[in-house]
C-alpha cells in the first residue's frame, strides 16, 4: 500500500522524500498519467503544493522562481517581463486549464511523450526493454539523433530557461546544490535509462535567473497552434553580441544548438528529417527577432 | 482500452472537499481523481470525463476561481480548496453565459458545454472584457467535437463587452 502527504515545510518534504520509493507530486498533469499506466508507482506520494516553493521573486539582477509556480503564473509574471522566452514558452506550453495546475519543476522534470514509452502494450528500451518501437515503427514527430532512444524532449521551459542562463536549486535531506538548467538532464544509457541526473531523494525548489538577456524569444511549431507539444520549440537569447540557442523536440533532452551551424548533431531520423527544416526556419526567424 | 487499474493501492485518508459551498468527507483513495469523485460519488455528473488525461478539457472545473482539469487532478491535492462544477455555476438558474450559448446556438451534442462553460467562466471572471484573441488564447484547452467553436467564440463574446 502507498501513501500520500502533503507536508507544509521544506524540510518535512525533504524528510519523506528520503523514504525509498517516494516522489514528488506538483500540479500532477505528468504523474497522474504516468501512474495510470503503471509507469510510475510510488510507495509514498509526496505533494509539495503546501511547502512554500510558489513565489517568484527578484534575487539581485535576477528572479528566483520557486519550482511550485505555475506555468500560468510565470507567463503573466510582472517580474519576468524582461525574460520574454520564458514567458512565451510558457504561455505555449499545453493548454490553459493544464497551466492553472501545471509547475515549473514539474514541467522541467516530466517523463517523455513518446507513445511507445506511454503505451501500455509494450515496455520500449527507454522503460527498460530491449527495443526502441519508435525506430522500427513511427517516428515522424520524434528527435533527430540517431541513438538506443530517439525520442523528443517535451518540455517548452527548458529551452527558454536554458538560453537564459538559468540554475537550479535542488535540495535533499542531505544538502543543497545549485546547477546549470542542462544539468538536469542526461541521455540514456545501458546501464541507467533515467533523462534526468536528479537524485531519488532530491527535489528542486528554485529556478534561478541571472540578469536578463538584451533580448529573447521562443518560436515553436506544434501539430496545432494551442495545446500540441512542440514539434520544434527553439528558444534564443541575445546577450550583447553573444547568442545562445536550445531547442525541444530534436532531442531525447533539451539540445543547445551551434548558432552558426544550428543543424550539427541532429542528422534527422528517417521519418522525423523534415524537422531539420522546421528548426532551421525557425533558428533564422528567432535570430532575425533578437538582433532587430 | 488496455489501460490498466492504477497500480498499487494507496492507503485511505480523510479528505475534505469544499464543492459548491458544500463540506463533503470522505475516507478515500488520495490519488483518485476529482472527477470521479465528483461524478460517482457526489452525484455531479455535469463534469463530464472526455478523455481522462488532460487533451479535451471536458472535465474542467473551477479551482480557487481558475478552471483545471479535474481528470488529473488527484483528490487529496483538490482538498483545501474552493471547487465549483458546471451545478455550482448554474445553482440559481442559467446564467448569462449560458443563455448566451443557447442564443448562439452554441452546442451540438453538448458534452463539451459544461466544460466550456466552465473555462469560460474562469475567463470572465478574471478578464471580464476579453478580445477576441483573449477568448481564443484562453478556451483553446476545450475541444469541442462537433466543432461549435466559432458559436462558442460568439457566445462567449456576447457576455463580455469586448469589442472584439
Ligand atoms: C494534454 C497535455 C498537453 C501538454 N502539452 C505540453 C506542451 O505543449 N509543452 C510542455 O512543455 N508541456 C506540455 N505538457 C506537459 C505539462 O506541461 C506537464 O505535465 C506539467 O508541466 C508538469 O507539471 P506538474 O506540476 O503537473 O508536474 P507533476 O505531474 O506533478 O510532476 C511531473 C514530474 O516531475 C516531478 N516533479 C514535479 N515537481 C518536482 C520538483 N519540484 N522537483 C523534482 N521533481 C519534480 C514529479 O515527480 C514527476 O515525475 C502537456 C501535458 C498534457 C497532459
Ligand atoms: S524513442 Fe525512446 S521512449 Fe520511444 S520507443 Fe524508442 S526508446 Fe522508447
Ligand atoms: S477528461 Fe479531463 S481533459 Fe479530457
Ligand atoms: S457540442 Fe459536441 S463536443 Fe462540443
Amino acid at each position: 500500500m502507498s501513501t500520500f502527504c502533503r507536508p507544509t515545510t521544506l524540510a518535512d518534504a525533504l524528510a519523506a522524500l528520503a523514504e525509498p520509493g517516494s516522489r514528488v507530486l506538483a500540479g500532477g498533469t505528468d504523474l497522474s498519467g504516468l501512474i495510470d499506466r503503471g509507469l510510475a508507482s510510488p510507495t509514498t506520494v509526496i505533494d509539495v503544493q503546501d511547502a512554500g516553493l510558489d513565489r517568484i521573486e527578484r534575487c539581485g539582477a535576477g528572479v528566483r522562481i520557486g519550482a511550485t509556480a505555475t506555468l500560468a503564473t510565470v507567463a503573466v509574471s510582472d517580474l519576468l517581463t524582461r525574460w520574454t522566452a520564458l514567458r512565451e514558452a510558457a504561455a505555449a506550453a499545453a493548454s490553459p486549464l493544464l497551466r492553472n495546475v501545471a509547475t515549473v519543476g514539474g514541467n522541467l522534470c516530466q517523463h517523455t511523450r513518446c507513445w511507445y514509452y506511454r503505451g501500455v502494450e509494450w515496455t520500449c528500451w527507454l522503460g527498460g526493454g530491449d527495443t526502441c518501437f519508435a525506430q522500427i515503427g513511427e517516428h515522424e514527430r520524434h528527435g533527430l539523433q540517431p541513438g538506443d532512444c530517439i525520442s523528443a524532449h517535451p518540455s517548452d521551459l527548458a529551452p527558454a530557461l536554458i538560453v537564459s542562463d538559468a540554475t537550479v536549486v535542488v535540495a535533499s535531506a542531505t544538502g543543497i546544490r545549485e546547477q546549470p538548467v542542462a544539468a538536469l538532464y542526461r541521455r540514456p544509457d545501458v546501464d541507467d535509462r533515467s533523462l534526468l541526473t536528479l537524485g531519488p531523494d532530491e527535489v528542486i525548489t528554485h529556478v534561478v535567473l541571472p540578469a536578463p538577456p538584451d533580448a529573447s524569444v521562443y518560436l515553436r511549431e506544434g501539430q496545432r497552434e494551442a495545446f500540441s507539444f512542440p514539434l520544434v520549440g527553439l528558444a534564443v537569447a541575445r546577450f550583447g553580441e553573444r547568442l545562445v540557442m536550445a531547442a525541444a523536440g530534436v532531442a531525447n533532452i533539451p539540445h543547445l544548438l551551434d548558432p552558426d551551424d544550428v543543424l550539427h548533431d541532429l542528422p534527422g531520423n528517417p521519418q522525423s528529417a523534415w524537422k531539420r527544416t522546421v528548426l532551421a526556419t525557425l533558428a533564422s526567424r528567432g535570430r532575425t527577432a533578437v538582433t532587430m | 482500452m488496455l489501460v490498466p487499474e492504477r497500480g498499487g493501492a494507496v492507503v485511505p485518508v480523510t479528505v475534505v472537499l469544499c464543492v459548491n459551498g458544500e463540506r463533503h468527507e470522505f475516507e478515500i483513495d488520495p490519488l483518485e481523481r476529482l472527477a470521479d469523485v465528483l461524478r460517482d460519488r457526489i452525484g455531479l455528473v455535469g463534469t463530464k470525463v472526455g478523455c481522462g488525461e488532460g487533451a479535451c478539457g471536458a472535465c474542467a472545473v473551477l479551482l480557487d476561481g481558475r478552471a483545471v482539469a479535474s481528470c488529473l487532478l488527484a483528490v487529496g491535492s483538490a482538498a483545501g480548496h474552493r471547487i465549483e462544477t458546471i451545478e455550482g455555476l448554474s445553482r440559481d438558474g442559467l446564467t448569462p453565459l449560458q443563455e448566451a450559448f443557447i442564443a448562439a446556438d452554441a452546442l451540438q451534442c453538448g458534452f463539451c458545454t459544461p466544460g466550456q462553460i466552465v473555462a469560460a467562466t474562469g475567463l470572465l471572471r478574471a478578464e471580464p472584457a476579453p478580445t477576441r484573441a483573449a477568448v481564443r488564447q484562453a478556451m483553446s484547452g476545450n475541444i469541442c467535437r462537433c466543432g461549435c467553436y466559432p458559436k462558442i467564440e460568439q457566445a462567449i463574446l456576447s457576455c463580455s463587452g469586448g469589442d472584439g
